[in-house]
């Protein structure tokens, strides 16, 4: 085709003597979609995945946000609605437990999320540079993370038994305590010991991403590097971390979300407890919601869950600087 | 261009497709519904799901069932201590999913009342009722209605392992929580573990609930509806739990940690405790050899008591009908199966629990299977029921977590009162 006719289709005339050769009848349905811009086509292929996300969760959290002002009462197997406005809130912020639960789930989230990101960059590099135990870790890294949540909860669990665990006989035969230790049970270790599983089930997945990012690195920067006399650690710090920074930057929050998340292994492991010292907002969440039944309050909490996400969010856009 | 018209009709094809998936998927309880209709009008007699704990007598029971009835049974199997949060979000969730559920006395007292269960009142036939005395149906009502039908009643009574007593030249079991500590003293000695009670922190109020009816008092007054624990009683009640730990150092370190009764009843089949309190289960577990290693060795006595001669906690096991069960008429007929006095007495035999049934229970053979029912009857003189409120698991956790602090040393018996009785009264807006 040469410029003039390609110039002549784009811009009209060919066009419309492609349509009226199809039969296409000008001013209908057909002719409509096909006059669409590029993004109107754009949204067209995305209505589907829209409509679902809609629907699944944009209306069940808009319903939460209404719940979170409603006090809601059961009657007849109904529900009915009482508008309280703030009160929720109002109550969260002046219960005694709040604060507690607050730092809680700070102190989960950060020491879970950097923990998980240092130990997987370790893996990563590992692995990246072909040292000691790479080959151990490709084989075996990804473990922890095929298993279930419920597997995984369930497994640490009966590993940290007071009566038969393995962590316990591990730890005794290493001589690094004398007898077996309730460690769910003890306000002093239960945190430590929920994070220690939680922050093994998440390593592989933040590990594989980043190896994934490091091996998406041209090898002729390493060559370049060389050239001019830098070492590994020159190699880190001005071509991988650079060129891995957005990577880091989606996985702290995701992996952010995902810890203010997570429920099923706090649940099955310590119910929030010994005296609190597990209760994160998400256990308090459902606490409140369906062992107390006041549904209201556990929607508030929840909300702030999400304020929580948008703050951490917001922080790591900040202090990363990372743009697009 | 030919391409880009057919990419573009492609492409409206499948958000047309993905839409229809969507609605559809949105109305597919509807198509179900007519489904299971239609599937009705043929001749099937229809399904019910039923929701209870694993062990194999129960699911070997739905299975006959559904040969005698032809009613189909899907069994879902859940574990006890998550039998209520399951519940509770399956109702608050509004689903249909359940026709059958277990329910004890304080289920009754928390969902009836919010019109998740159905009155079986009309439901229930007079055969139905004649072999169960009205005390069994007491816990199952609400408003003067029944959602319960009971099957079988939990009480704790007192075990021991006569191996380990004779050991410690021990003859008897203790009357009194007195002679118990001079008990469990000969035990430690001998380097034994005398005791233990289920301390976790959502379920230490029952054990405190024993020990303080064994002190005369009680942990709620129903009349004002509202709690009577933070007493005199009370305070001496849970300073003897504590003093168990703390002091005298006779009950075992693990009770922290067992959230039930079940680990508990393991750990004594296993020979690891000498005594404990239990419910009636626990005499078959510790009796077979393939669950125990001290068959042989299981003694049952009255719970000691102290100004009281003994005192207990009982649970009544009954099935409900959730409202929004689309099929009743099944669910009733499974309720009248394995209610029946034939299935009473192969639950009684088959795994210990004491049958609601008054033929089944006098039945010589399940008498002879179950020598620690003697008991059971002297034990009911005495306060035994359980507690119940609409509110019922939120409190019991709160007043756990106090009762837990305090027998860890971390709060005073006084001060954990104190602070759980502020919190429950909160809680129910008095």
């Amino acid at each position: 085709m040469d410029k003039a006719n390609r110039f002549l289709m784009i811009f009209g005339r060919g066009r419309e003597q492609e349509k009226k050769d199809r039969g296409m009848r000008k001013g209908g349905l057909l002719d409509r979609l096909d006059r669409l811009s590029d993004t109107s086509t754009a949204y067209l292929y995305l209505m589907p995945t829209l409509t679902l996300i809609l629907l699944t969760v944009f209306v069940p959290m808009l319903y939460a946000l209404f719940i979170s002002f409603s006090k809601v009462a059961f009657t007849q197997g109904n529900m009915t609605y009482d508008f309280v406005g703030l009160s929720n809130y109002m109550q969260l912020l002046s219960d005694a437990r709040f604060l507690n639960v607050l730092s809680n789930t700070v102190f989960f989230t950060v020491t879970k999320v950097v923990a998980t990101l240092a130990i997987a960059f370790g893996i990563s590099l590992t692995i990246y540079f072909g040292l000691w135990g790479a080959g151990f870790f490709k084989r075996i890294f990804l473990i922890p993370w095929a298993l279930s949540n419920v597997v995984n909860s369930l497994m640490w669990q009966w590993m940290y038994s007071g009566d038969y665990g393995i962590f316990n006989e591990v730890l005794l035969k290493l001589g690094f305590i004398d007898e077996y230790q309730m460690w769910l049970v003890n306000e002093h270790t239960a945190m430590s010991a929920v994070l220690f599983a939680d922050i093994w089930k998440s390593v592989p997945y933040v590990a594989l991403l980043l190896l994934a990012a490091m091996q998406s690195i041209p090898r002729e920067l390493h060559e370049a590097s060389k050239v001019d006399g830098g070492g590994p650690i020159t190699a880190f710090y001005h071509i991988i971390l650079p060129h891995i920074k957005p990577v880091i930057m989606v996985l702290l929050v995701i992996e952010t979300m995902w810890t203010l998340r997570v429920f099923d292994l706090i649940w099955l492991l310590t119910k929030g407890g010994p005296q609190d010292s597990t209760m994160t907002l998400n256990v308090f969440a459902y606490e409140q919601a369906f062992r107390n039944f006041d549904l209201g309050y556990g929607a508030a909490i929840s909300y702030c869950i999400t304020i929580l996400t948008l703050i951490f969010t917001f922080f790591y856009m900040k202090t990363l600087k990372v743009e697009n | 261009m030919k391409k880009e018209w057919w990419k573009l009709k492609k492409s409206l094809a499948i958000a047309g497709l993905a839409l229809v998936t969507v609605v559809s998927g949105c109305s597919g309880s509807n198509a179900g519904e007519n489904g299971e209709a239609g599937a009705a009008a043929d001749g099937d007699k229809g399904e019910i799901t039923v929701l209870y704990v694993g062990d194999q007598f129960w699911q070997d029971q739905a299975k006959e069932f559904e040969q005698v009835s032809g009613i189909k049974v899907n069994y879902e199997v859940v574990n006890f201590t998550e039998q209520h949060d399951k519940l509770a979000t399956a109702f608050a969730g509004g689903s249909t999913e359940y026709d059958i559920v277990h329910v004890r006395d304080d289920f009754v007292a928390e969902f009836a009342p919010k019109g998740f269960l159905t009155p079986l009142d009309d439901l229930i036939t007079e055969d139905m009722k004649a072999n169960i005395s009205d005390n069994y149906f007491t816990p199952m009502m609400n408003d003067g209605q029944i959602y319960g039908f009971p099957r079988y009643l939990w009480p704790w009574q007192f075990y021991y392992n006569k191996e380990l007593f004779a050991e410690a030249g021990i003859e008897n079991p203790p009357s009194t929580w007195a002679e118990f500590t001079a008990v469990a003293e000969k035990l430690k000695a001998k380097g034994i573990t005398p005791y233990a009670e289920p301390w976790g922190e959502t379920f230490s109020y029952t054990p405190f609930i024993v020990h303080l009816r064994s002190e005369g008092g009680e942990f709620w007054d129903e009349e004002q509806d509202i709690p009577t624990f933070n007493s005199p009683e009370g305070v001496r009640a849970l300073q003897f739990m504590a003093d168990m730990n703390l002091k005298s150092k006779i009950i075992s370190p693990q009770s922290v940690q067992y959230d039930s009764t079940a680990p508990l009843a393991d750990a004594f089949a296993q020979g690891t405790i000498a005594m404990m309190m239990n419910a009636p289960h626990t005499y078959p577990l510790a009796n077979n050899p393939e669950t125990s290693k001290i068959t042989g060795q299981v003694g049952v006595a009255l719970v000691p008591g102290a100004e009281l001669k003994t005192a207990s906690y009982a649970e009544t096991g009954g099935l409900a009908i959730p409202a929004s069960s689309k099929n009743k008429e099944q669910a009733m007929e499974y309720i009248k199966f394995v209610t029946s006095t034939e299935q009473e007495k192969a639950m009684a035999i088959g795994i210990g629990r004491i049958p609601a049934d008054n033929v089944a229970l006098q039945d010589t053979e399940v008498q002879e299977a179950n020598p620690h029912f003697a008991s059971v009857a002297e034990q009911m003189e005495y306060p035994y029921g359980m507690f119940k409120h609409e509110k019922a698991a939120a409190i019991s956790t709160e007043v756990s977590r106090h009762i837990s602090a305090a027998v860890a040393g971390r709060e005073t018996p006084e001060e954990a009162l104190k602070a759980a009785e502020a919190n429950v009264l909160k809680m129910i807006g008095k």
